[in-house]
């Protein structure tokens, strides 16, 4: 997990082209021969863009293009980022002229992968499944097979592996995993291509660094991390990428370790915080330090050695499924123990403040013209996302969304309810200074979700008392008002519903 | 033709030299108000924040100021900020006299200067203060030529306002016309038949406009500083809310007659509270003036001010102020204690010219207290690019803290083999307890880390990485070994 942005990571997608490109016959000199045309697909998305400004209005339409590849069981490989938010997905493939309709099996935000597939078989006809190979050597040769922007056909490039270390996932904003570094040109529209040695697929292209920051860095989603997804859906529904949910930092310090009384050389990492309702929450405590995980030695700068490659630790958790054991020696009061948990995914409430939304619309609650929503860093994007005005409200909400996680607000308040906007009303007239605050309490209530905020809504009182958070006066509101106010709103504003607590309520 | 305009040109000759004649009986013989004048240098060396050891690069800056009685030279505060050293000159001669800062307001933006040297109030005239003008009189701006000439120009008083200066609301007489750009800078006194009205604060050239500081701010200084008091006008230290709605009177049953402002926040320690003033509170008056729900009063010699400005006109230190509340059905009076503070004081201040950035060496740790200046080092984007959590306990102070206090932040690590792979999320950390002991200054840190625990001295942090541990004779002994490296005091 991470906990900041990390601006200058692109998602690689959006382009037009159309296929019939064979692949050179010198790429690959070690390789047996494969025609990737058989393999690699195209994938014109229209997709479904919310505007959480205004959340009650059906989503604008959008297209991009991005690429995919068949692996075995009929099935097509691409990256969640590629499909997120899909209305229609056609599916292209080389030299055919005709176009198929596909549709999302599975989707990983967290690890920006997806399985599409195609209900029209006679769209496999001729087609060639591509398997999965290991993690590659660094320095080895790969090909990226990817319908990019510049050209119309199947393009292909060509580079060495950079170096294999833990990325941000730029499509979640959230998740850490293992990620390839590779110096082939890799541009908008390689997203979900696949990225070739040795005739198997050794990862999935998916995002890269700004060209204003970085040159020739591209980045792919390796195989380690493609194989637990399609374990993990084997199931038929997709379970997460397990999380240890703790924070931790290196032992490097001398001075730090003597105080630890550790006398293992240059082993272990020092657990910080242990994130209530994770992995470890009951197993691990702040102070713990991390000798071991799954028998392999961890070293004070956080790296395991695992089959040769040098990798973070938590890696060791990455590869497993929800609900399979991890195993830890510790060191708790410079005693040595061992502990083993099941794991879990990232607590629900973190991912929905701290990870990007896709694929539902947004919810919000719409009362006498004051517009409540759920707290993200999506929220704060939207909002006040922009330099300069706005600095004072941004910095509440993030330093509020830092206290949500540091200070385990979530366990009690699942979400933070801000008041994004204020639609002039006669029943709001006094009140269009409260935007961007936090609600703590309404009616006296605590208010810890948009379902607890609209029971409490529903107390018969003839006034409705708002507070907010760091704020010591109320505002109210008269309920007959709020009450008269709200087809008066929705007409005036052309709001089709004043509400939309779930998302998965609505149809799309 | 070309004779006859010659003759019209000797005939308006004679005309205005008959003219200047009569104007020259008709005025009293004018005082020379250049010998009240000084011309002001300073050499002003803003404090580095960052590297609160050592001072950023001298700046030149000019004003002038004027001779008040006791051999106290009026000027502004804002010349003197930050100053290191400062001369005066007469507005004649090359002698230079080494001034020295008697009290300064930052907030009325008024600051009394003296030199030790006599010499310089040899021929130099003292001038009085003016009693206050009205709206609508005229005003002269005094300035000095180069020749060191006074050079008088008149000016409107336009209004009585409120300006909003970063270090609270101050009363001021907006001035208008036109002033010659002499000797680099603005920095002058206005005055009323050559008495002193106050000193102008800023001035737009583009609009010929500009703020001269009012005279009961003036005399209130004047006053403070001879009774020997702290400069600074007296301050509340509570804030009212935007927030008022006729929703919210009902839902209190504030009775319809009642105007007045809902008293949002309440600063622990400061004058409001010992009054006995609480959040929630509906202020209906003060010093005897009713509030209306605008904030505003209506005073019989400034018309109608906001309200808050009261308290720094009229309040006098160490009296109390006569302020009426409504608290939960009933009328209520209060007395206000008239107290001033320091804005240095504040939990992170705006600025805070008059002490010298304090901070505290232990090992390769430099821990400073957090203040806007701090953060300013972040570049011209401070507000997004500086660390979130000072970055909300700077703009948010009054909210989440309700004691006064201080932040105490790791703002550097100096490199040594104590400090070899630390974490790097260290680096700008707020210090929460040391040894136990919860930090709530230097002073605190600095006491705590007397008693260290065993070998260590033991660090709490406000958020990743929690904690910091660090050998405690080890760092003792580095620290002087540090400050020699680095250069530091």
């Amino acid at each position: 997990m991470k906990f900041r942005s990390i601006k200058y990571i692109l998602c690689a997608l959006l382009v037009i082209s159309t296929p019939a490109c064979r692949p050179s016959e010198h790429l690959q000199a070690d390789s047996p021969q494969v025609d990737m045309r058989r393999s690699v697909v195209r994938l014109e998305v229209i997709s479904a863009g919310w505007d959480l400004r205004m959340p009650w209005n059906p989503p604008a339409l959008q297209g991009g293009v991005g690429t995919g590849f068949i692996i075995d069981g009929e099935r097509i490989m691409t990256n969640a980022h590629v499909v997120s938010n899909a209305k229609q997905i056609t599916v292209e493939r080389e030299g055919k002229p005709r176009k198929w309709l596909g549709r999302v099996q599975h989707i990983a935000h967290d690890s920006d992968l997806a399985i599409v597939v195609v209900d029209d078989k006679s769209f496999f006809d001729g087609t060639q499944p591509v398997s999965f190979g290991p993690l590659p050597e660094v320095e080895s040769v790969v090909a990226l097979y990817g319908f990019p922007i510049g050209g119309k056909r199947m393009s292909v490039t060509k580079g060495v592996i950079s170096r294999i270390d833990f990325l941000p996932f730029a499509h979640s904003g959230l998740d850490e995993h293992l990620a390839i570094q590779v110096d082939a040109a890799m541009n908008p529209g390689n997203s979900g291509g696949p990225a070739l040695q040795g005739g198997k697929a050794i990862g999935v292209a998916f995002q890269g660094l700004s060209g204003a920051v970085a040159q020739n860095t591209g980045y792919i989603i390796p195989t380690t991390v493609v194989r637990r997804f399609l374990k993990d859906v084997e199931d038929g529904r997709y379970d997460f990428v397990p999380d240890l949910s703790v924070q931790n930092s290196p032992l490097q310090n001398e001075n730090q370790r003597r105080y630890l009384g550790l006398n293992q050389e240059n082993q272990g990492v020092l657990v910080d915080k242990v994130l209530a309702g994770g992995s470890a929450d009951g197993f691990l405590q702040s102070g713990d330090v991390v000798l071991k995980i799954d028998g392999i030695a961890v070293g004070s700068d956080e790296f395991v050695t695992l089959h040769g490659q040098q990798v973070k630790w938590q890696e060791l958790v990455e590869r497993k499924q929800v609900g399979e054991q991890i195993s830890l020696e510790i060191v708790r009061n410079q005693e040595v123990q061992k502990i083993s948990f099941p794991l879990k995914p990232i607590p629900a409430p973190i991912v929905r403040a701290f990870a990007a939304a896709y694929d539902e619309p947004p919810r919000f609650l719409i009362y006498g013209g004051l517009v409540f929503q759920p707290l993200s860093v999506d929220i704060v994007k939207a909002y006040v996302g922009g330099k300069g005005d706005n600095a004072v409200a941004r910095i509440w909400l993030q330093y509020s969304l830092g206290e949500f996680l540091e200070k385990d607000v979530y366990v009690y308040n699942p979400e933070l309810v801000v008041v994004s906007q204020v639609l002039p009303d006669a029943a709001n007239s006094d009140m269009q200074n409260i935007v961007m605050r936090t609600v703590s309490r309404v009616n006296g209530i605590d208010i810890g979700s948009l379902a607890e905020l609209e029971e409490a809504l529903k107390q018969e009182q003839e006034y409705v008392v708002f507070e907010f958070a760091g704020e010591s006066l109320p505002v109210v509101m008269r309920r007959d008002q709020a009450e008269m106010a709200a087809a008066r709103l929705q007409q005036r504003y052309r709001i089709p519903k004043l509400k939309r607590l779930e998302a998965e309520e609505e149809e799309l | 033709m070309m004779r006859y305009l010659a003759g019209l040109r000797n005939l308006s000759r004679v005309f205005c030299f008959l003219l200047l004649v009569q104007t020259a009986w008709a005025r009293e013989p004018a005082p020379d108000l250049s010998r009240s004048l000084v011309r002001i240098t300073v050499t002003a060396q803003p404090f580095d924040y960052g590297r609160p050891w050592q001072g950023r690069r001298p700046q030149i800056k000019q004003g002038l100021g004027v001779l008040l009685s006791e051999q106290r030279i009026l000027t502004s505060a804002s010349l003197i900020e930050n100053a290191v050293h400062i001369w005066m000159l007469k507005a004649t001669g090359t002698d230079k006299y080494e001034g020295r800062v008697v009290a300064a307001d930052f907030a009325s933006d008024l600051a009394l200067l003296t030199a030790d040297d006599d010499q310089l109030f040899s021929s130099l005239q003292a001038l009085e203060i003016a009693p206050e003008p009205q709206i609508g009189d005229t005003l002269e701006a005094l300035q000095l030529e180069e020749n060191g000439g006074a050079q008088q120009t008149k000016v409107n008083m336009n209004a009585v306002e409120i300006w909003r200066n970063p270090w609270g609301p101050v009363l001021i007489y907006r001035i208008s016309g036109t002033l010659r750009f002499r000797m680099n800078h603005y920095t002058l006194p206005i005055l009323a038949k050559s008495k002193v009205v106050g000193m102008l604060n800023w001035y737009r050239p583009e609009n010929a406009e500009g703020g001269c500081s009012s005279l009961p701010f003036l005399n209130n200084f004047l006053e403070r500083v001879a009774s020997g008091q702290n400069p600074y006008p007296p301050k509340l230290g509570m804030s009212v809310t935007n927030r008022d709605s006729r929703e919210l009177r009902k839902f209190r049953q504030v009775p319809p007659q009642l105007e007045g402002v809902f008293v949002d926040r309440v600063q622990a320690d400061r004058s409001a509270a010992k009054g006995g003033i609480l959040s929630g509170d509906l202020l209906l008056s003060v010093n005897g003036y009713k509030i209306d729900r605008e904030g505003q009063v209506l005073h019989p010699r400034y018309g109608r001010i906001y309200w808050a400005l009261i308290v720094p006109a009229e309040g006098k230190p160490g009296s109390g102020m006569p302020m009426t509340l409504w608290r939960e059905g009933q009328e209520l009076e209060v007395k206000v204690p008239m107290e001033s503070y320091d804005p240095c004081d504040d939990v992170s201040p705006l600025m805070c010219p008059t002490r010298p950035p304090r901070y505290l060496m232990e090992g390769g740790f430099i821990f400073v207290e957090l203040s806007e200046p701090y953060l300013q080092q972040w570049g011209k984007a401070w507000q997004t690019q500086a660390p979130l959590r000072l970055l909300t306990y700077n703009a948010f102070q009054f909210e989440i803290f309700e004691i006064p206090r201080k932040i105490v932040v790791l703002a550097q690590v100096f490199p040594s083999e104590q400090t070899l792979g630390l974490s790097h999320k260290l680096s700008n950390a707020v210090i929460k307890t040391a040894n136990g002991k919860t930090i709530l200054s230097l002073d605190d840190l600095a006491e705590a880390l007397e008693s260290p625990k065993g070998e260590f001295q033991e660090l709490e942090l406000e958020g990743e990485p929690y904690r910091l541990v660090f050998d405690a004779a080890q760092a003792r002994e580095l620290t002087p070994k540090l400050k020699k490296e680095y250069g530091i005091e």
